[in-house]
């Protein structure tokens, strides 16, 4: 799924000649729990301070990532808006499961813009010098 | 066993005492690293660790009193501690500035923690080694 | 009561903390993560997937002697090869998890 969007880790590294430092992973769904939302905001934190960081949504995590989000009737803010403005704000990366989201029903189109399909795995979480979740 | 160099530490509690072990083993592990030598640089609180902060939590007194026992680590080892004011706000941790900044009716930050925001995370992990206790739900 | 001075490795490129039992997802992206360099230490809640984890792991394991002791895993009873994996598995107390930790280039905790 999303076949050109399916980036071997090292192909993006090299190509956009990236130092990766730390990587945010929010793996619960959106909404229903707020470790998501403080995971934005320390990755938006470290961009703020000039820190280099990137975001890995996987699991439920990848649900942040639909398109048409309307949670106004739940009283709580959409992050769509925050998540498209992500690389403005500096934040260097949005990587998704790419099996996660084949699991939830987030094809290409189904997804906000600027995402990177990844697989979670060994390498790829080795590019990181940091690896961290909200909680 | 491999050379130990001496590290600087920061650690991050983001589970609540008595929702998760995060409080307890953070201070275990912190006890622990305080006698080996090693710095805490700071400690901060994220999410459901404010509570730890809590001046008014009153736990059965045969049960350990997690913001007190943080307390007297700190003050004992002259560490700083920080609650992050988004995460203490929402949760109703306030300190005298925010009672007064919201005209609420009372503040509940234990000493020597203070309120402060993110910020003080980001920083603490361009010096200092970080480890983060989290609730384990 | 720990293992007399678990034999800590010489090197650790990623300590991995768990504390997650072994049916949490997050625990199942740790396991898919380890390295053969790594380190995964085991603790609260985690001690009780040792045997899983002892199996699937690449790399050193161990967990905590006191979250062990609390859920009753050091204790004599139980038979099966579970039940033995649990009491045989490496463990070291909160100075060894802090030796662990200052060993690491890097330190997860899922």
């Amino acid at each position: 799924m999303g076949g050109s969007r399916y980036l071997q880790q090292s192909t993006l590294f090299s190509q956009r000649g990236l130092i990766m430092t730390m990587l945010i992973v929010i793996d619960q769904a959106p909404y229903g729990s707020w470790s998501g939302r403080e995971g934005l905001d320390m990755a938006f934190s470290l961009a703020a301070f000039d820190q280099s960081c990137a975001l890995l949504f996987s699991g439920a995590g990848v649900n942040w990532l639909r398109t048409g989000q309307q949670p106004d009737g739940l009283g709580q803010k959409s992050v769509e808006q925050n998540l498209g403005a992500a690389a403005i704000f500096g934040v260097e990366a949005l990587y998704a499961d790419a099996p996660a989201c084949q699991r939830y029903g987030l094809a290409d189109g189904a997804i906000i813009a600027g995402v990177t399909l990844i697989a979670p795995d060994r390498a790829f979480m080795a590019g990181f010098e940091k690896v961290t979740f909200a909680g | 066993m491999a050379d130990i160099s001496l590290q600087t530490y920061t650690l991050v509690i983001t589970g609540a005492p008595y929702s998760s072990q995060a409080p307890q083993t953070a201070l275990d592990f912190a006890r622990a690293a305080v006698t080996a030598g090693h710095r805490i640089d700071r400690v901060f609180l994220y999410g459901d660790g404010v509570h730890v902060a809590s001046a008014l939590i009153c736990p059965p007194s045969d049960e350990p009193h997690w913001p007190r026992l943080w307390s007297e680590f700190l003050a004992g080892n002259q560490i700083p501690a920080v609650a992050c004011i988004a995460s203490a706000l929402r949760r109703g941790l306030i300190d005298s500035g925010e009672q007064q900044r919201y005209e609420l009716s009372a503040h509940n930050i234990r000493a020597p923690f203070e309120i402060a925001g993110l910020g003080e995370w980001v920083e603490a992990g361009t010096c200092s080694k970080v480890l983060y206790f989290h609730s384990g739900a | 009561m720990s293992q007399s001075v678990a034999d800590l490795p010489a090197h650790i490129h990623t300590l991995h903390i768990l504390n997650k039992t072994t049916e949490h997802p997050r625990a199942v992206q740790c396991l898919s993560t380890l390295a053969t360099a790594d380190t995964v230490l085991l603790i609260e809640n985690a001690v009780l997937g040792a045997p899983e984890v002892a199996a699937a792991a690449p790399c050193p394991m161990f967990m905590l002697a006191a979250d062990a002791r609390a859920r009753g895993l050091t204790a004599k009873s139980g038979a099966g090869a579970g039940a033995e994996a649990m009491r045989t598995a490496p463990q070291i107390d909160y100075e060894q998890m802090v030796q662990l930790s200052a060993m690491a280039t890097r330190i997860i905790s899922w």
